[in-house]
C-alpha cells in the first residue's frame, strides 16, 4: 500500500483543473484592470470607495485558488505526512475573516455617513482635454466592472460544478456579489446626479452588506472544513450521502458482516475511515487491500480511505450516515447517532 | 449585457439634461439672485478692511457672479466660522486662501485648484457646500475656462 501517494485526478477533472487555473489568472488580470479603472475615478463618493475595496478583496480568492491548485498536487512529505490540503483551508480562514471584518467596517462607515447626512461632493474632471462631470466617468468605470464580473462568474460556475470545487464556486459567487454591488454603485451615482445625496451612502451600505455576506458564507464553509465536517453538497449546507454509499458498498462485499464509515473533506478531496466486521479472518489482508481499492471507486473525490477490521461495532461509536429521506432538514440530523 | 447597456442609456439621456443637480438647489437660487460669499482677511488672496473687500479670490468671485447674473453678498469672518456656515449651507462659497490639502476636505467640497505656488507647491482652492454638485460643476467650469484663458494669453505670440 502506498501511503504517501499524491492524489491523481481523473482525466476529465484534470482538464477542468487547468481551466480553473487559467480562469484564476484571467480573473487576476481583469480584476486588477477594474480596480485601476475605479481608482482613477474614485473621487469623494462613498459607494465608489466601497466598490473599489470590494474589487481589491475579490483578488484574494483567485490567489488562494492558484496556491491551492499547486499545493494539492504536492506529495505528502515526512513533515506533513497527511499532505498539504490544510494550507488552503487556513488561507481561506484568514481571508474570509478579513472579508467579514472589512465588510462590517465599511457598513459602519456608510451608515454613519447616511445618518450624519454627509453629502458627496463630485466635481469636474478633464478627460482628453474635455471637462466632464466625474460622476459620468465613475459610471463608465463601474459599467466596465459589471461586464467583467458577469463574464467571470459565468465562466467559473460550470468549471466549479464539474470539479465539485467549493472554493471556485465561492469565487464565482463573489464575482456575482461584486457586479450586483457595482450596479448598486451606478444607481447611487445616478441618484447623486439627480440631487439625491443619500443614494451614495445607501448604495455603499448595500455593497458592504454584500461583502459581509461573502465573508460569512466563506467563513462558515472553511470552519466546517477545519472541523472535519462530513462532505456536504456543493452550494448548500446539506450533507452528502457519500458516507452511506460507501457503507453500503462495504456491506455488499461478501466477507463483510457490518461496516461503519466516517469521511471528511480535505479541500477538494475526501479522506476517511471504513470500519468493517469481517465474517471470517481468512485471507483478511488481501481482502482489505481489495476493499480499499473498490471503495475508493465509489466517488472520484475519495483520496485516502483506511479500511480497518474490527471485531464488533458498538452502536453509537460512529454516527450513522444520514439516510436520504431524513436529510431534508438541515442540521437536525447532524449529530445523529445510531 | 442588456442590463448595463440599459444603465448606459440612462446615463446618456441623463447627461443630455442638466445633470448633475444640487441636493439643495444652490445654483438655481443664486442664479439671477444673491450669491452668499464668505471671505477671510488673508492677503494677498483676500482682504477685508474699511468696509471694502479685495484680493485675488473676491475678484474671481465677482467674475463668477457676473457669469450667473448674481449679486455677491460678502460676509467676513474667521476660516472656521465661515466654513462651518458653509457646512450649514448658510453660505454658497468661501474664499479663505484655502490649500487643497486642508483638513476641511470632505466636510465641504473643494474646487479644482485655481493657482499653484511654484515655491511651496501648495495648490489654492475655493470651497462650496458638499453635495451641491451642479454649483460645484459651475464653479469648476469657470475656473477651468479662466485657466485656459491665462495659458492661451501666455502662449500667444
Amino acid at each position: 500500500m502506498n501511503i504517501g501517494r499524491r492524489f491523481e485526478f481523473p482525466p476529465r477533472q484534470r482538464k477542468q483543473r487547468q481551466r480553473a487555473a487559467r480562469l484564476s489568472w484571467l480573473s487576476l488580470v481583469l480584476l486588477l484592470s477594474t480596480a485601476l479603472a475605479v481608482y482613477m475615478t474614485l473621487g469623494q463618493s462613498e459607494a465608489m470607495k466601497t466598490a473599489w475595496i470590494e474589487d481589491l478583496l475579490a483578488l484574494i480568492p483567485p490567489i488562494v485558488l492558484l496556491a491551492a491548485l499547486r499545493l494539492e498536487n504536492r506529495a505528502p512529505s515526512p513533515r506533513y505526512p497527511y499532505g498539504y490540503f490544510g494550507a488552503v483551508s487556513i488561507a481561506f480562514l484568514v481571508t474570509s475573516a478579513l472579508l467579514l471584518l472589512v465588510g462590517v467596517w465599511l457598513l459602519g462607515d456608510s451608515l454613519s455617513k447616511l445618518l450624519g447626512h454627509e453629502r458627496p461632493p463630485i466635481g469636474l474632471m478633464t478627460l482628453f482635454g474635455h471637462p466632464i462631470w466625474s460622476g459620468w466617468a465613475m459610471i463608465a468605470a463601474l459599467a466596465y466592472c459589471v461586464a467583467i464580473g458577469i463574464l467571470l462568474g459565468r465562466l467559473k460556475k460550470p468549471v466549479a460544478d464539474e470539479l465539485n470545487d467549493k472554493a471556485l464556486a465561492a469565487d464565482a459567487e463573489m464575482n456575482k456579489a461584486g457586479w450586483t454591488s457595482e450596479g448598486a454603485a451606478i444607481l447611487g451615482i445616478l441618484l447623486i446626479a439627480f440631487g439625491q445625496w443619500w443614494g451614495d451612502a445607501l448604495a455603499a451600505a448595500f455593497i458592504s452588506l454584500n461583502i459581509v455576506r461573502d465573508g460569512w458564507t466563506n467563513l462558515r464553509q472553511v470552519v466546517g472544513d477545519l472541523m472535519d465536517e462530513s462532505p456536504s453538497k456543493m452550494g448548500s449546507p446539506r450533507m452528502d450521502d457519500l458516507p452511506k454509499r460507501v457503507r453500503d458498498a462495504a456491506e455488499r462485499l461478501p466477507w463483510v458482516a457490518k461496516a461503519a464509515v466516517r469521511l471528511r473533506e480535505q479541500g477538494r478531496v475526501i479522506a476517511g475511515e471504513v470500519f468493517v466486521v469481517p465474517r471470517t479472518e481468512e485471507n483478511l489482508v488481501a481482502r482489505i487491500h481489495d476493499a480499499s481499492e473498490i471503495l475508493g471507486e465509489v466517488d472520484w473525490r475519495i483520496h485516502s480511505l483506511v479500511v480497518m477490521p474490527v471485531s464488533e461495532l458498538e452502536p453509537g461509536t460512529i454516527p450513522r450516515p444520514v439516510r436520504r429521506t431524513s436529510d431534508e432538514g438541515r442540521s437536525t440530523d447532524r449529530g445523529a447517532v445510531n | 449585457m442588456r442590463t448595463w447597456s440599459f444603465y448606459l442609456a440612462i446615463a446618456g439621456s441623463a447627461a443630455a439634461c442638466s445633470l448633475p443637480r444640487d441636493a439643495d438647489g444652490t445654483l438655481d437660487r443664486a442664479r439671477h439672485g444673491v450669491l452668499r460669499v464668505g471671505v477671510t482677511d488673508h492677503p494677498p488672496w483676500d482682504s477685508v478692511g474699511g468696509g471694502r473687500v479685495g484680493g485675488v479670490e473676491p475678484r474671481m468671485i465677482d467674475d463668477l457672479a457676473r457669469r450667473i447674473d448674481a449679486r455677491p453678498l460678502f460676509r467676513s469672518g474667521s476660516e472656521s466660522e465661515l466654513l462651518e456656515a458653509l457646512e450649514r449651507h448658510e453660505l454658497d462659497i468661501v474664499a479663505a486662501g484655502l490649500h487643497h490639502d486642508t483638513p476641511w476636505d470632505g466636510r465641504v467640497a473643494l474646487t479644482r485648484p485655481y493657482h499653484t505656488d511654484t515655491l511651496t507647491g501648495k495648490k489654492y482652492v475655493l470651497a462650496t457646500p458638499a453635495g451641491e454638485n451642479a454649483w460645484l460643476v459651475q464653479v469648476e467650469h469657470f475656473l477651468l475656462e479662466r485657466e485656459r484663458e491665462s495659458t492661451s494669453r501666455v502662449n500667444a505670440p
